[in-house]
């Protein structure tokens, strides 16, 4: 009886070392595969990790493109801001001009009279040479233009506001010697008038004005109620202080230049030419040429310059 | 008495064995698990990519039209641009 338990122990015994041994064996196994398992894990962590970089960099790219089709969609809101900032400065570099604390100058073109159809020829030269001027509007044109029968004036002024030009106010009939300035009453319903014009076809308001002859042209007594009621209504106004004498007989482009140069003395000059005049528009180039090397720089009028007087 | 102490040191260790293989069989379990599912994010975010790519060429083309429509805007900017740059190195 002892030896059969014995014997009975003896085969448990080998039994579950040969268990043993096989559960040794597939633990190796499981551990062999485990590892195997391992690197294909560590693999693809890396490579999961590599496609979210990639992920990470068309989002930037996306994200980079959306900002720049909305800067593109926000382009007018991005250039009015730019137009204000250009005010601005220059406003304080008038202000460096007259302190004497900078040898720059500042010239601003300013054309009266128009729009005539001639009007977008100065435009293409003034775009061709990067320059920013003022136009001193007025009806006289009406719709039809003087220049070119089949040309509608009118559709000018959108011409102007595309470019960004200062679009002033000159009267809207111009009739300094036809009524204009009977008395402030006369002179500020043509203000107005033309001043609803321009906001028609462009919607731009106007604050800045020029008086047709200049401002002594009313007299006195009646100029100073005028610029009173000017101020009242926002505006400032505006003489100048060179011109090439395109107001006048002027016979051809050697005079215009010599009289253009001739006027150029001051660190601040209102330069006034009429966009009507073929001449002044076949100097233009040379005359923006003269201005930058003389070191000018060339702007468009806003309300806050020194020399647009207010009151 | 001898035979005793063998068999259950026997039984010790084949317990220890069936320890040891069950938590390798475990972790092994969850690696493969972890395996999965690494493999169904990456196809996720592969389907993903493709849909970015789509949008990135569609983004492209609406820009490039885009930029020819305000084209003349565009250069209208740059105007500014140098304007206030050149205001700005006047003041410097």
């Amino acid at each position: 009886m002892g030896r059969s338990k014995g014997r009975i122990k003896q085969v448990f015994i080998i039994i579950t070392l040969v268990f043993f041994v096989a559960m040794l064996a597939l633990s190796y196994m499981m551990y062999q595969k485990y590892n195997n398992n391992k690197t294909e894990k560590d693999k693809i962590v890396a490579n999961y990790q590599e496609i979210m970089n990639n992920k990470e960099l068309d989002d930037e790219k996306i994200k980079e493109i959306n900002d720049k089709i909305d800067e593109l969609n926000n382009i007018d809101e991005k250039i009015k801001t730019l137009r204000n900032d250009v005010y601005k400065l220059s406003g304080d570099l008038e202000k460096k001009i007259k302190s004497g604390e900078t040898t720059k100058k500042i010239a601003y073109l300013t054309f009266d009279d128009g729009p005539y159809y001639n009007t977008y020829k100065v435009l293409k030269i003034l775009k061709e040479n990067k320059v920013k001027a003022t136009f001193f509007t007025t009806n006289v044109n009406k719709e039809k233009c003087y220049d070119n029968k089949n040309a509608n004036c009118h559709e000018v002024y959108a011409a102007i506001a595309k470019d960004n030009h200062t679009l002033a106010n000159h009267t809207y009939t111009h009739g300094w010697n036809r009524g204009l300035y009977t008395n402030t009453n006369t002179f500020m319903d043509a203000i107005k008038k033309q001043e609803a014009l321009i906001k028609e076809k462009t919607g731009v308001t106007t604050n800045i004005a020029r008086f047709p002859g200049g401002s002594s042209t009313p007299g006195y007594t009646k100029g100073k109620a005028m610029k009173k009621a000017l101020n009242e209504a926002g505006y400032g106004w505006v003489d100048w202080t060179a011109s090439d004498g395109d107001g006048g007989s002027l016979p051809n482009y050697a005079t215009g230049m010599k009289n253009f140069k001739g006027t150029i003395n001051d660190k601040i000059e209102v330069v006034l030419f009429h966009d009507y005049h073929q001449v002044t528009t076949a100097m233009l180039p040379e005359v923006i040429k003269y201005l930058r090397d003389k070191n000018y720089i060339i702007l468009p009028l806003f309300y806050e310059s020194v020399m647009v007087n207010k009151g | 008495m001898k035979k005793n102490i063998i068999l259950v040191i026997s039984i010790i260790l084949l317990l220890a064995s069936i320890g040891l293989f069950g938590y390798l069989y475990l972790e092994n379990k969850k690696l493969e698990d972890e395996i999965a599912t690494n493999k169904e994010n990456i196809k996720k975010v592969e389907e993903s990519i493709k849909t970015d790519q789509e949008q990135i060429t569609e983004k492209e083309d609406e820009y490039e039209k885009l930029k020819e429509k305000v084209k003349d805007s565009l250069e209208e900017m740059k105007i500014w641009e140098d304007l206030k740059e050149e205001l700005n190195k006047s003041l410097s």
